[in-house]
């Protein structure tokens, strides 16, 4: 099946994609520009979010992805451009009169409250529709109720698990109604099971209250899964903007295939219409021929067939013979780790769902092949 | 000839009379790269602990290479422990850490510079040698924490939780780093995890522990497709997990008596008799999805001997190239199902039903 | 708006009341008694002529200097004693202890002693120290000694040892703080590379609990500097220190000898200080 057939799956699954045709955004970020003193730590930002959607923000630390969050927050304003919700500019506006809610990564509960107070916290504090003390109990049962905590209202913060937390904040932030959730490593704080199930959780609850959820992640699994659409950004800038499933199909930019972690990248060069590197080369699909000086190739892990060395390639194949230096097994899938002629690490993913583990020996020479139309190349080197 | 680490008859009974591990076996050969894997309070740190000399054995014995190390002080031991907190000396630079254990041997400065260069060009740190490593990111730090102690050349290399204290976006090329690491060394590895991603990435072989006691010393393959307890088919894998009885026998091939109806599985436990009460467990990557018509397809149904679970999809989600699908059962029980984009060349979205199929030799049966 | 923008003022407020404070009490007094130590003093009178006239009397006469010198060898002996007695607690405390609870009532018991007045604990040494004192019962008792030992009160070994026992908490206090703070991991993994417990103490502990100790060597050093009471009762006025040259000329209304001796005071006072401070930079360490 080609690409485009794989972004027809993800369609179905999720129903049609917002963003395009669903008339005018609720959240529009303008040719935002944030510097701290000479250090620009976002560049020229534009991006639109549709009501309804769950956008992802993925990013490596140090991309400018939590500063965009705090920015739409309300908690900074940019040095340059414009944040409108429905409409409206908001630069200026102070963050508790722009009805939109942040979930801190590291939950950012009140210590000193129970449960209940934690969550009522926002209902009888802020500045308009301030609601009675019955009346934010009504709400906070509610609450309870949604991110399924019944019972644990007069706990105190520190009597609950990790998992519980994560909700209380997260009902605290949902109490308010915001238009805009904003989620910073929501996850990030959770242990791995509980990440997994809490991914579904989150998503659900999206889809329940209708709101609008904008997640900032350094995780690639949580950013490509939760997402309607996913932001790249690399660096102060949005490398690429759209639906997971055109993502991963075609990474924009070497830097987005790095994010996404499941294409090998080799450092070399393109010289004369091949890719060249110490002691090898790895062939290109003409429309890559384009490109000379530095670059990075890029194949996708799981497009890597692995076969002995005296197999015959099938016409359009690339290939490359290298050493097998060991596996990892993760239940649904191996990966075989080699090592090419210089040193540079290959990887060759098997979804055992899909294709038969193989017994590879250790230190032995094996051929790598991968059809020409998955690899791509982009200029430069990356780190 | 003897093996690198051999634990036996290990148990470990507290002041206070908890028994934290209770007959502890374990040979491991040399270049083996070991997992304890278990949940919190399950006895792996502790064993852990013994090997490297910081808690003393109640009953058992301890030998590396041969010789039996009950007796020997950390210090005096061939181990070396990473632990999770890096535990780097915060008033020593980069070098000062590595080299701190060759100079507390005496190692003349000339061969004690030369063999902390080595390491540090091994594990790429030679850029950042002298400085303070109050700049350091958690990845670099693991890797003075790995110098330091694989620099004083110990038999085995013992890791508490080695990616514990890294950002989830980080571990996952941690992880494919140290096994490059071990591999390269050739040194015996023994780790403490409690997520069985890292252990089944990482390891040769994985110690399951629960409670204090072994409960499967396998292979990742074989601790995945072949769980021999109820505890091990629940803590590893994604496996849906069927109860009932068993009704008969034919062989490895049983049939079990279950809510959903007769269904069959591997069966290889021998004392497991008619009526006993057992769990059925499908491995999430084994199981097939089958449009619902396909329960009338005799083919079909003979393929799977009539391992058909009728349901309905709840939700599809794309991972890249892989596809999770979230399977209703009769309004019970839910299975999840991982598949490679490319494997069904159709879509299966929320609300179609479907029959979950998998072939009897692979569904296993043990006893409860 | 930004917490970084705003006029100075708006940034730095919350410092003009400590700052009035400190100028007012310390700043403006200290300045005063620098220029009162060189006024003119007669028998009954002062005068602001300037002179340094009182300074040369201080520094000629072997009754002023010599409290100069007192003070120095009594604040030596007295640092030592504390850290001798107080490390090895400390390091009970602090490493050996590792609940929290137990920590913190060992750390309230050395406290203890300022739980009485400075009174009730003066004269509750001379039933212990005294010629027919406990000590002395004990030790008679014991065959240690046959004759009582005179020398333990009225005397300067009286005094050093009522000192040591009021300032031992401020060597215990910091340093135990500093020891618990020590990831226990980190003395695992010094053992794990070979290092016995000499090397322990010298290497890791030493080194990583230094801020501790020369917080503790601040405060006895400026407590044991300043003293003037527990010499005037514990020593029966047998030794002398600045702080009783003080208490003494400001007695008899000679203010500007009184404050020759208190210039020399705050300077002996502050080199203790910075040398210490050179030891270890604290911003940096604590």
């Amino acid at each position: 099946m080609s690409a485009e057939g794989t972004a027809t799956v993800a369609a179905d699954a999720t129903g049609t994609v917002p963003g395009r045709d669903a008339g005018q955004p609720l959240l529009q970020v303008r040719n935002v520009t944030q510097r701290y003193g000479d250090k620009v730590v976002l560049r020229n930002v534009d991006l639109d979010v549709f009501e309804n959607e769950y956008v992802t923000v993925l990013g490596p630390s140090g991309s400018g992805k939590s500063v965009l969050l705090r920015l739409i927050a309300g908690f900074e304003d940019p040095t340059e451009g414009e944040i409108d919700i429905s409409g409206r500019n908001v630069v200026g506006v102070p963050a508790h009169l722009r009805n939109v809610g942040l979930v801190f990564q590291n939950f950012a509960l009140f210590p000193h409250l129970k449960v209940g107070q934690n969550i009522a916290y926002g209902l009888r504090n802020r500045a308009h529709d301030r609601l009675s003390a019955a009346e934010a109990d009504v709400k906070v049962e509610e609450m309870l109720h949604l991110v399924g905590l019944e019972g644990l209202k007069d706990r105190r913060v520190n009597q609950i698990s990790g998992g519980q937390r994560q909700r209380v904040a997260l009902a605290r932030t949902l109490a308010t109604d915001p238009k805009i959730v904003l989620l910073d490593e929501p996850l990030g704080a959770l242990d791995a099971n509980l990440r997994a199930s809490m991914k579904i959780e989150l998503r659900k609850l999206q889809t329940r209250l209708g709101a609008t959820f904008v997640h900032v992640t350094g995780n690639e699994e949580e950013a490509l899964a939760m997402a309607d659409r996913i932001i790249v950004l690399e660096r102060g800038r949005i490398a690429q903007f759209d639906a997971p499933e055109r993502v991963f199909a075609r990474p924009e930019t070497a830097q987005v295939a790095f994010a996404l972690s499941r294409f090998n990248l080799v450092k070399g060069r393109v010289e004369g219409g091949s890719f060249v590197a110490d002691g090898f080369s790895l062939c290109l699909a003409p429309d890559h021929q384009v490109l000379s000086g530095p670059a990075t190739y890029c194949v996708g892990y799981d497009r890597v067939d692995v076969e002995e060395v005296d197999t015959s390639l099938a016409p359009g194949d690339c290939s490359i013979v290298c050493k097998h230096v060991s596996h990892e097994y993760s239940g649904a899938t191996v990966t075989y780790l080699f090592e090419l002629p210089d040193g540079q690490h290959f990887e060759a993913q098997y979804h055992l769902h899909h294709r038969k583990a193989k017994r590879l020996e250790e230190g032995a020479e094996y051929l790598l092949r991968w059809p020409m139309a998955r690899a791509f190349v982009y200029p430069g080197v990356v780190e | 000839m003897a093996y690198d680490l051999e634990l036996s008859h290990v148990s470990k009974v507290f002041d206070n009379g908890t028994v934290a591990v209770d007959d502890f076996n374990l040979q491991v050969d040399k270049g083996e790269f070991i997992a304890l894997l278990g949940p919190s309070g399950c006895g792996k740190t502790t064993t852990l602990r013994m090997i490297g000399g910081f808690e003393d054995l109640t009953k058992g014995t301890i030998a590396i290479r041969g010789r039996v190390v009950n007796d020997l002080s950390p210090e005096q031991r061939p181990t070396s422990m990473i632990f999770q907190s890096y535990a780097l000396f915060p008033h020593m630079n980069v070098r000062e850490n590595i080299e701190y254990g060759l100079r507390v041997k005496k190692v003349p400065s000339k061969e004690r510079h030369a063999r902390a260069d080595d390491i540090m060009e091994k594990l790429d740190l030679t850029g950042i040698a002298d400085g303070a490593f109050e700049g350091l990111s958690g990845g670099q730090r693991q890797r003075v924490a790995l110098a330091r102690g694989l620099v004083v050349e110990p038999d085995i290399l013992l890791l508490d939780e080695p990616l514990g204290a890294l950002d989830a976006d980080l571990r996952k090329r941690i992880q494919t780093e140290l096994r490059y690491l071990q591999k390269q060394l050739g040194i015996t590895f023994v780790f403490v995890t409690h997520a069985q991603s890292e252990a089944l990435a990482m390891a040769d072989r994985v110690v399951v522990m629960n409670n204090g006691r072994v409960e499967q010393i396998a292979e990742p393959e074989i601790l995945y497709t072949r769980p021999r307890t109820a505890f091990v088919a629940r803590f590893i894998g994604r496996n849906s997990i069927i109860e009932g009885t068993l009704d008969s026998r034919d062989g490895a091939v049983a049939t079990v008596d279950t809510e959903f109806g007769k269904l069959r599985g591997h069966l290889l436990d021998d004392g497991v008799v008619q009526g006993a009460s057992v769990d059925l467990v499908i491995p999430s990557e084994i199981m097939e999805l089958y449009p619902e018509a396909s329960y009338q397809d005799e083919a079909i149904l003979k393929q799977y001997s009539g391992n058909c679970l009728l349901g309905s999809v709840r939700a599809e989600t794309v991972v890249g190239s892989l596809v999770v699908y979230e399977v209703e059962i009769c309004d019970t029980m839910t299975v999840e199902l991982e598949s490679h984009v490319d494997k069904y060349g159709r879509s299966y979205p929320a609300g179609t039903p479907v029959c979950v199929s998998w072939m009897p030799a692979d569904g296993h049966i043990v006893a409860t | 708006m930004s917490g970084q923008r705003g006029n100075w003022f708006t940034r730095h407020w919350q410092l003009i009341p400590g700052s009035a404070w400190m100028i007012l009490f310390l700043i403006a007094p200290l300045i005063m008694m620098i220029y009162v130590s060189f006024w003119t003093q007669t028998s009954f009178d002062i005068k602001p002529d300037l002179t340094t006239k009182s300074w040369q009397t201080f520094f000629s006469q072997p009754v002023y200097y010599s409290a100069l010198w007192n003070t120095i060898r009594v604040w030596l002996i007295v640092l030592v004693g504390t850290f001798v007695l107080g490390v090895p607690v400390a390091i009970f405390i602090g490493l050996f202890v590792r609940s929290n609870t137990v920590q913190t009532i060992l750390l309230v018991l050395a406290v203890i002693p300022f739980w009485t007045s400075f009174l009730v604990r003066i004269v509750a040494w001379k039933p212990m120290l005294g010629q027919n004192g406990a000590l002395n019962i004990i030790l008679m008792k014991a065959h240690i000694i046959s004759e009582p030992l005179s020398f333990l009160l009225y005397t300067e070994v009286g005094m050093i040892i009522g000192m040591i026992q009021i300032y031992l908490v401020f060597v215990v206090g910091p340093v135990t703080f500093m020891l618990s703070r020590i990831d226990p991991n980190v003395i695992e993994a010094a053992r794990d590379l070979g290092a016995g417990t000499g090397r322990i103490f010298k290497d890791i502990l030493l080194p990583l609990s230094r801020p501790g100790l020369v917080t503790g060597a601040i405060f006895v050093s400026v407590l044991v500097l300043g003293e003037f009471a527990t010499p005037a009762s514990l020593s029966g006025r047998k030794v002398n220190l600045l702080g009783n040259v003080i208490v003494t000329q400001v007695g008899s209304l000679k203010w500007a000898f009184a404050s020759v001796a208190g210039v020399v005071l705050t300077v002996v006072i502050a080199l203790v200080i910075v040398g210490l401070l050179r030891i270890t930079d604290l911003r940096k360490e604590v």
